[in-house]
């Protein structure tokens, strides 16, 4: 399997003043180069499993580690500089005032530390994903302005531009037309080919497109792990 | 004196108008509110204790940015707010409380209507070195970590998955304008110092859409109409809170009128 990214043991988690527990007794590891699916029905635990990994929320229960970093460490923030994020719930009020350019470029601050530390290379970067996508004319505009695809892109564009070792995308292809959910699939397989890096991707609906460049698909029931197909974990 | 007067609050209003962008931006507005009130708490007791006018208020609203602080990540912002609205109504109490049991005609002093409503007297060598200092460290905070409070105040959530850590950053923001509210307190009075917090932003809202700018022309607002509010009073020999209030809420309605009309009068023109 070789480097082990993501891996949870006997992992619990529950919200407060909620009794049933979210997620229960989860077992995963899951390592490099690989494009994992999570599917489920609504409240089946995806996001959850999600952001439990990344320690947003913490287990009350097991272990989970990132990059070998327990996510209840003081480190996690280290290990989260490593990984990209893409929220389920991107989408921005028409009052929101930053720029794309300024949205994506904060993808790279928690990395570099400061805005005067953007190389031009980093611009070129930004540029050349930005085109990939399909916003490079948007770069100027308040990203509020955008549609619900154009801000989705921003956000997979600001992911990949930190060019993270583990991507945690939320329903990713929500709100992307036909065309852009089977290029912006292509795209995620050959990042995580070319830089040996590891996908989650929750999707409640598994389309042609990711059935065909995943991994492994992981579905999920009430909080477990119902079923899981392809790689071996 | 004059000079002192209208320097400190140029300096006191910039920071207080660009601490407020970011505490609104991150829907901390009551946070604003409460902390006026727990610095105003702990100036009536030092007021009844005579003793300094720093030490209780800088206690009292750094325990509540503590409290705030702390309760941030484990809770909505929406939750927040309330804990904040609850503080601020336990804070009022308290300082109402210590002025009715102090002496009823202490009502009349000059101390207690500064705490109130503000006094020129409370401008004093000291408040304006306090204020000076306070503004240059806040100033250097920004310039070092407005990549990550801009990441923060777009997203907290996004922020803290990419590893910024969004609770040191946001707790440093509310003490930093916990110490600015007891440092202008006794300026423009507990009633009325978050009318520097709040309407600078509003304005910048009004003013334009694009984040940067409007963190300058909140800036902006700021250093200019709090000015002239303090060169209004010493000349109408007003009350300084009331009239720096009024002037910058007049102005900021005045702004508002101006751009509609002028958008009013493009649209027509555009018509035709």
């Amino acid at each position: 399997m070789g480097v082990i990214r993501v891996e949870l043991r006997n992992v619990y988690v529950t919200y407060q003043d909620v009794d049933r527990p979210s997620l229960k007794n989860i077992n995963l590891m899951i390592g490099e180069c690989k494009l994992i699916i999570i599917t489920g029905p609504n409240g089946s635990g995806k996001t959850t499993l999600l952001e439990t990994c990344l320690g947003l929320i913490k287990p009350f229960k097991g272990i989970v580690k990132l990059l070998g970093t327990p996510t209840n460490s003081r480190r996690i923030y280290d290990a989260r500089r490593k990984c990209s994020y893409l929220p389920q719930n991107f989408m921005r009020s028409p009052y929101e005032s930053y720029t794309v350019k300024q949205v994506i470029e904060m993808g790279l601050l928690s990395i570099k530390g400061s805005m005067s530390a953007l190389t031009i290379e980093d611009s070129r970067r930004i540029r050349e994903l930005a085109g990939q996508l399909g916003i490079d004319d948007l770069l100027d505009q308040p990203v509020g302005r955008l549609s619900g695809g154009q801000q989705q892109k921003v956000f997979l564009t600001r992911a990949l531009v930190r060019e993270p070792l583990v991507l945690f995308l939320d329903e990713p292809f929500s709100s992307l037309d036909p065309a852009s959910r089977e290029h912006v699939a292509l795209l995620l397989y050959k990042y995580v080919r070319e830089k040996k890096a590891t996908a989650l991707i929750v999707s409640h609906v598994i389309n042609r497109e990711l059935s065909e460049v995943a991994d492994a698909v992981i579905t999920m029931s009430s909080g477990e792990l119902a079923s899981i197909t392809g790689y071996t974990i | 004196m004059i000079e002192i007067i209208i320097i400190s609050s140029i300096i006191g209003s910039l920071i207080l108008a660009l601490i407020g962008y970011y505490v609104s931006r991150l829907g901390l507005s009551t946070v604003a509110f409460s902390a006026a009130h727990a610095a105003l708490a702990g100036a009536a007791i030092s007021s009844i204790l005579n003793s300094d006018p720093y030490t209780l208020p800088t206690v009292f609203t750094l325990c509540l940015g503590l409290i705030l602080g702390l309760a941030l990540p484990r809770t909505s912002s929406l939750v927040l707010n309330n804990i904040s609205m609850m503080m601020f109504s336990f804070f009022n109490s308290i300082a109402l409380l210590a002025i009715y049991v102090s002496n009823i005609s202490v009502l009349s002093t000059t101390r207690i209507g500064g705490l109130l409503w503000g006094s020129l007297l409370a401008v004093t060598v000291d408040r304006f070195m306090y204020i000076t200092v306070l503004a240059g460290v806040f100033l250097s905070f920004l310039i070092l970590y407005k990549p990550k409070l801009d990441a923060i105040v777009f997203d907290k959530k996004l922020a803290e998955a990419e590893g910024i850590n969004t609770q040191f950053i946001s707790m440093v923001i509310i003490t930093f304008m916990c110490i600015a509210v007891v440092l202008m307190l006794e300026v423009v009075g507990g009633f009325l110092v978050f009318s520097l917090i709040y309407v600078p932003y509003m304005v910048s809202l009004i003013l334009s859409q694009k984040a940067d700018l409007q963190l300058v022309i909140t800036g902006l607002f700021g250093i200019t109409i709090t000015p002239l509010g303090a060169y209004l009073s010493l000349v109408l020999d007003t009350p300084i809170g009331s009239t720096i209030a009024l002037t910058i809420s007049i102005s900021a309605i005045v702004i508002y009128i101006v751009k509609k009309s002028i958008e009013l009068t493009r649209n027509n023109l555009n018509k035709r």
